[in-house]
């Protein structure tokens, strides 16, 4: 087993080596892929992260005036659950409201010592079937007692969808493109591999080496090229976090950002897609060689 | 050892190389094959070691029905087949010894296995003191010496060479037919494609001659012609 370890290592160092300027630019189309990869997933979980802050992931907040008289709370739900456009409803006392908000500005900390749960109203929390339909459960709470205030929050959430959609969308379609690029200079990168060792695989063959004792590696050859370009992406991310992220950290505070544990989330993503892409990548660049 | 049945081979662009050929070879015997260039010598060593498919016919190595033969059982049949060929097929940036060790080690075969048996081998093809000399430093007599060191160095069942003494001068050629005749007389069945009359006359071995694909003689202890 350790020799064969030995012997695979041995193989990919001197593959890497012999085609050092293909292979470079195979890691860095790859690096440039993943990043942006990474970079689509990271804004996805902000999009989240503000939706989940903003609007607590309801269509309609009903909020309820102090002090609030359980009877209202009840005889409110009741009218609510009794209209057909109303998927559910959920009561959020203060307390709950207070942990919400705790739990959204963790990394926060000067935010969440400094503001009085008190402040916080309860709320009535109301998912609709259709968005579309708040006009009817606006008219329903008109004039009702207890209310503070109705927000219909799918207005906000449409428009903020619309405008994070097409930079997501934007951003995963090039990185789509480039790692398409990436796979096919990976390709290229085994091919050379094979072709400028044609006469050592011809002999290999000769003498009873197995198909998979060949190809394997030139695709570890491969991965490794990829792995190296995620490893380099990853680094990058937490870099632009950090230069970037951390300073609004303390100058926009009530909007929560993704924090570490956010990118590090996204590591196995990276390292999958870059494995994935160089396995692919890799069987079709030894495509012709496949037979014996 | 080796069967041959009414094997018959088409190329793609429809040149018969070998038409309806039966031939069986027992274990331990030794055979020349003879004929005159594109006569399918080459043919029949490529269809032994499954490079090629047949188009008729059927051939068995070793037991074994190539036909049937599933891809990823190749190379195992070629790890029971020695094969020296005219062009020797060495690695030029590889020593002696690692190109007879690299035979053993892309199969699979631990250290310990290599490091004995490579230098036992390199004694016995008269190369033990060119261990760590590299192919370009050697004549054509001894680059041939060292890739029949390679084919041996398994302990094959068979022996393929094609045209082995095709880039030698006769006298180096008779150093490489006695190394050949030594490795036949431990039971390898050694079948050598050749068109070398000398040595075929002066061996006196079993001589099978085509011609344009078709066995037109099989004669134990032949001559050339």
């Amino acid at each position: 087993m350790a020799r064969r370890v030995e012997y695979y290592f041995r193989e990919v160092t001197s593959g890497l080596r012999r085609n050092g300027l293909v292979a470079f630019a195979a890691i860095s189309t790859t690096f440039i892929a993943l990043l942006l990869f990474g970079l689509a997933l990271l804004i996805s979980r902000q999009v989240s992260l503000m939706i989940t802050a903003t609007t607590g992931n309801v269509e309609v907040a009903v909020y309820l005036s102090d002090p609030v008289n359980p009877d209202t709370v009840q005889a409110l739900t009741d009218k609510l659950n009794g209209l057909s456009v109303v998927a559910n409803v959920q009561y959020e006392t203060k307390e709950e409201a207070c942990a919400r908000f705790k739990e959204m500005f963790a990394s926060q900390t000067a935010l969440v010592q400094n503001v009085d749960c008190n402040a916080l109203p309860a709320s009535l929390r109301v998912k609709l079937h259709d968005p579309q339909q708040y006009a009817q459960v606006a008219a329903v709470l008109e004039g009702q007692p207890g209310i503070d205030r109705v927000v219909d929050q799918s207005r906000f959430l449409d428009r903020l969808f619309a405008v994070t959609r097409v930079f997501r969308v934007g951003v995963l379609l090039v990185s789509f493109v480039m790692l398409i690029s990436a796979a096919i200079l990976i390709a290229n990168t085994v091919r050379m591999g094979l072709f400028a060792r044609r006469k050592e695989i011809g002999i290999m063959k000769l003498v009873g080496a197995t198909n998979w004792r060949i190809r394997i590696p030139f695709l570890i050859e491969g991965i490794v090229e990829s792995l190296i370009g995620a490893m380099a992406a990853i680094l990058f991310l937490f870099g632009l976090k950090v230069a970037f992220i951390n300073p609004l950290y303390g100058t926009i505070q009530f909007m929560p950002w993704v924090t570490n544990t956010d990118v590090v989330a996204v590591v196995p993503w990276l390292v999958v897609a870059g494995v994935v892409v160089a396995i692919v990548a890799g069987l079709v660049g030894m495509r012709r060689f496949l037979d014996v | 050892m080796i069967s041959l049945q009414h094997v018959t081979k088409v190329y793609k662009n429809g040149v018969v190389a070998v038409d309806d050929m039966t031939v069986d070879v027992e274990k331990g015997e030794f055979v020349f094959i003879v004929g005159p260039s594109g006569s399918g010598k080459s043919t029949v060593v490529r269809l032994l070691l499954k490079e090629e498919e047949v188009t008729k016919g059927q051939i068995f190595v070793a037991g074994k029905n190539l036909a049937k033969l599933t891809p990823w059982k190749v190379p195992y049949l070629r790890r029971n087949i020695g094969t020296v060929f005219q062009d020797f097929k060495l690695l030029p940036d590889k020593t002696v010894f690692d190109n007879v060790g690299f035979a053993l080690e892309v199969i699979g075969k631990p250290k310990h296995v290599i490091d004995q048996r490579v230098p036992e081998i390199l004694d016995l093809v008269g190369l033990g003191d060119k261990i760590n000399n590299f192919p370009d430093e050697l004549s054509g007599g001894e680059q041939q010496r060292v890739s029949m060191a390679r084919a041996c160095v398994n302990r094959p069942l068979v022996l393929l060479a094609d045209e082995p003494t095709g880039n030698l001068d006769p006298t180096t050629s008779v150093d490489i037919m006695r190394l050949l005749d030594r490795v036949n007389r431990i039971g390898t069945t050694v079948v050598m494609a050749t068109h070398d009359q000398a040595i075929v006359d002066a061996m006196r071995r079993r001589v099978i001659e085509l011609d344009a694909g078709r066995v037109v003689r099989d004669q134990s202890r032949g001559v050339y012609s």
